[in-house]
């Protein structure tokens, strides 16, 4: 895996990232259950700005999955999305990956 | 430029704001619609970079509000998406060019100066000389007069003092120092950045006596201000 771009300005932010999307991640799940798809559309649409910009591309990609299914408010859908975004966080966060 | 960026999401604008600021570019940011009206009702700009979804009052009366009351400010949006509808509404409300998130530095960057240049700011905003009470800071020749005079700076502390002109009033980091007049993104020595700094603050007598001082802010950097606010 290639080293991602950025001095330590990029690797704090990437870090206060994960903490925060872990969050999210749980909002998303309740907001998902109670079929509150504005929320998880805001929420994903965020991640995938933050992510991509980071040079976190899967976690981008998998949040921009999520939201286009978020704002079709299909909810199987969402719910399988946010679990490939939880997955993805792990791989970001995982020891060296960044 | 002086560049206004109206981004919600507070990490996506500390970096894409680090990256306008690494170019030498100076960024006001806002974090909600209504802020980004506070801004543009009390300070000028010479370019704005509007995020479709922000809070509060959104990028369409953002844009709206800018049309009617400064009409030649160049406006940029960053879209969500590569949706032909969505660029087309943009483009159709007023918008002088849009930008695909997420946001990569290099692109990002240049689209915001070419709009800059096809606007005919980049240049003049960069290079123009200004006056700061007894100083005169001359970018195009890297000089700055101190009552009339031109002090004596080698080039490297003439870009440690543009650089802190131009920034007036906002905490430099030593990192920013490092990276925008040395070129490295890490830090390497930071007594180079010091040393530098206190020649300069001696040699542009910059302790208060002609209205601006330079002041270290400590672990973080510096910052160059009147002596009113210092005090």
């Amino acid at each position: 895996m290639s080293p991602l771009p950025g001095g330590p300005l990029e690797r704090g932010l990437r870090e206060k990232l994960l903490v925060r999307t872990r969050d999210d991640v749980r909002t998303m799940r309740s907001a998902a259950k109670a079929r509150e798809f504005p929320v998880v559309v805001r929420l994903a649409h965020r991640l995938a700005g933050a992510a991509g910009a980071l040079g976190l591309d899967s976690l981008s990609e998998a949040a921009q999955a999520l939201q286009r299914d978020g704002e079709r408010g299909d909810a199987p859908r969402v719910r399988a999305r946010l679990e490939a975004v939880a997955m993805e966080l792990e791989r970001a966060a995982a020891p060296g990956a960044h | 430029m002086r560049i206004l960026l109206v981004e919600d999401d507070p990490i996506q604008l500390e970096l894409a704001q680090s990256w306008l600021e690494g170019n030498g570019h100076l960024v006001v940011g806002a974090t909600s619609g209504s802020a980004a009206l506070k801004a543009l009702e009390r300070d000028s700009f010479d370019v704005a970079i509007f995020d479709w979804m922000v809070p509060d009052v959104s990028g369409q009366e953002l844009l709206r509000w800018v049309r009617t009351r400064q009409k030649r400010l160049p406006v940029m949006f960053a879209t969500s998406r590569d949706d032909e509808v969505e660029i087309a509404t943009v483009l159709n409300l007023g918008a002088d060019d849009y930008v695909v998130k997420p946001l990569r530095r290099l692109e990002f960057v240049a689209r915001v100066e070419a709009l800059g240049r096809r606007a005919g700011v980049l240049e003049t905003a960069m290079d123009e000389a200004f006056d700061l009470g007894p100083y005169r800071v001359d970018p195009r020749r890297r000089a700055i007069s101190l009552d009339g005079r031109v002090v004596k700076m080698t080039p490297r502390m003439a870009d440690v003092a543009l650089l802190l002109f131009r920034k007036r009033g906002e905490l430099v980091s030593r990192a920013q120092l490092y990276e925008q007049v040395w070129g490295h993104r890490e830090v390497l020595d930071s007594r180079t950045v010091d040393t530098h700094v206190s020649r300069l603050r001696q040699a542009l007598e910059l302790d208060g006596r002609h209205g601006w001082r330079l002041s270290a802010v400590y672990h973080h950097g510096y910052r160059l201000e009147t002596a009113a606010d210092a005090a």
